[in-house]
């Protein structure tokens, strides 16, 4: 019996300091590359979304739910990430249906140009944010590239243990609690590059989208379809990379015949109001804090007049989420652009 | 008992410690691919050390240093060789500032794709890791017929005349052929439907 209890505790106290370990030598992205905490920020979040937002920088950059939140009283999350797939959209729906049942997704098709896997520092942004489930094995699954292995997203301690050269105090603080990153999924970027001239437009071998990205396009459509979710692929008003009009046919064809809403934010350009001399940080590839919160009324005003999404503005449980939340929000931007501004005099605020 | 409970914590602590300590800093793991893609979505080649996924992620040598350039090809402008993996401050001195320069910035990463736009005729594209290795160029794309490359192809002419310099293409698609020479690739592409020579990209093999 003794000797039953000893090799218990030997087994328990080694799993727990590996458990430790893997949690010390896990990358925390609190002081640099923020997009790295954004997935695992959504758990925290009240699960009481009507609207989710899936897809790469084109969503987490171009959608405030804050705004949304005070023009519209719609109640949403962004769970975006850096350069994430169309099937890692495809697994994170999956997973957000097992925490709520969104009466919308809106999905971002910049992804749909990738064919397959890209890397492993991107699928890691993504993935090792995720709970342990059969839907997180799936994504890492059709995500791996080829030098991956599916044990090392399974047991991180396998891929980080020789973090432990380069660990800081971050490492540490952040071993068990992590600062919030976003604003419920939301990554502000204070600053102005307007757009100069752009590289050509560069033919391609073929403008086809892979079998992969279109098989979980209609994966996605199919689930949501399947739950009674109204499903709307979106388009970010980015100028570059080049959004291809051969492109934007299939995605309209798609539409179509899949019977959900496209809106193309980058065709509408003009009508929201985006001006790329002052609503981009960087040349236009992604829209700044006053191109996002005109892009969030934009498509809080389609999300709330079209598609019927609730007003929740005035229900207790949601303003006392939403009211504090979104007084950090502008605090926080305030902030950022004041700073912006002070660095950079040669730009007078309106 | 209190001996056994020591032995214990000290026989896991060495388990954890020789885990963590296996493969050790110096030890060659994967590499990651740029933090960025081309607009055909297909990522760019550069190591990318970075830091918070894994600082012990040191290739060491990027793309550049481990070929010889003899096999790559080339283009050759007003005299002066642009090769894939140079400096393109060198390639700057000796051709001249470019009509205009756009930074794709990666997403997260530090890592951004320089593309120098030469009027209508070429665009030369640098790759610079977040890494502090050394930029290089990465790309070289030929727009028009004012431009050819080493073998005098340019823009405009044919998949015949392609074949005839080059030979038969080591891949080939409806519009598109392709050479590869050590490890870089000529990449041809046709206008829509026709034989017609739209672009050619000369680029290292991964890009």
């Amino acid at each position: 019996m003794k000797r039953f209890f000893k090799i218990t505790f030997t087994i328990l106290f080694v799993i727990a300091i590996l458990f430790l370990l893997q949690r010390l030598l896990m990358p925390k992205y609190m002081t640099d590359i923020h997009e790295g905490a954004m997935i695992a920020e959504y758990y925290d979040s009240p699960k009481f979304h009507d609207v989710i937002f899936l897809g790469d920088c084109e969503v987490y950059e171009t959608y405030s739910p804050c705004i949304m939140w005070e023009n519209y009283g719609i109640s949403s999350y962004v769970r975006g990430s850096s350069q994430q797939l169309i099937w890692q959209s495809y697994y994170l729906l999956e997973d957000t249906l097992k925490y709520e049942t969104p009466k919308a997704v809106v999905l971002n098709v910049l992804a749909m140009r990738f064919a397959e896997p890209q890397n492993e520092a991107y699928n890691r942004m993504t993935l090792d944010g995720m709970p342990m489930s059969l839907t997180k094995l799936n994504s890492i699954k059709v995500s791996m590239t080829e030098d991956e292995s599916v044990w090392e997203y399974i047991f991180p301690i396998l891929r980080y243990h020789d973090r432990y050269a380069s660990l800081s105090g971050e490492d540490v603080t952040y071993m068990f609690n992590k600062d919030s990153v976003t604003f419920a999924g939301y990554m502000p970027f204070a600053g102005i590059k307007p757009v100069g001239t752009l590289p050509a437009e560069k033919p391609l071998p073929d403008y086809t989208f892979g079998e992969l990205p279109m098989e979980y396009l209609q994966k996605t459509a199919d689930l949501c379809k399947a739950n009674g979710i109204e499903l709307i692929l979106v388009k970010a008003p980015s100028v570059y990379p080049t959004w291809y009009d051969k492109w934007d046919a299939q995605i309209v064809d798609f539409s179509a015949q899949n019977g959900v809403s496209y809106v193309s934010l980058l065709q509408e350009s003009d009508t929201i109001g985006i001006d790329m001399s002052v609503d981009t940080y960087d040349n236009g590839q992604h829209v700044n804090i006053y191109g996002a919160e005109k892009c969030s009324d934009y498509i809080g005003n389609i999300l709330s007049k079209e598609f019927d999404i609730p007003d929740h503005r005035g229900e207790a449980s949601y303003d006392e989420y939403w009211g504090p939340l979104c007084d950090e929000y502008h605090m926080t931007t305030e902030a950022m652009w004041d700073d912006w501004y002070a660095q950079n005099p040669d730009y007078s605020r309106e | 008992m209190k001996k056994n409970v020591i032995k214990t914590i000290v026989a896991g602590s060495m388990l954890a410690l020789a885990l963590t300590a296996c493969g050790g800093a110096t030890e060659e793991t994967k590499d990651y691919s740029s933090a960025f893609t081309d607009d055909a979505g297909n990522a760019s080649a550069e190591t990318d050390a970075d830091a918070n996924v894994d600082a012990a992620d040191e290739t060491g040598a990027d793309a550049s240093e481990d070929q010889t350039s003899a096999d790559r090809f080339a283009f050759t402008y007003n005299g002066t060789k642009i090769e894939l993996g140079a400096s393109y401050d060198d390639v700057k001195a000796a051709i001249g500032d470019a009509t205009s320069e756009f930074t794709q910035n990666s997403c997260a990463f530090d890592g951004c794709l320089n593309m120098y736009t030469y009027g209508s005729s070429f665009e030369i594209d640098e790759t610079v890791l977040d890494s502090g290795e050394a930029p290089y160029i990465s790309a070289i794309y030929l727009t028009d017929d004012l431009v050819s490359t080493e073998e005098g192809l340019s823009v405009f002419m044919t998949k015949d005349d392609a074949v005839s310099i080059y030979g038969e293409p080591d891949e080939e698609g409806d519009s598109y052929i392709k050479y590869k020479s050590g490890d870089s690739v000529i990449s041809i592409i046709f206008d829509d439907g026709s034989d017609t020579i739209a672009s050619i990209c000369i680029s290292l093999d991964e890009f």
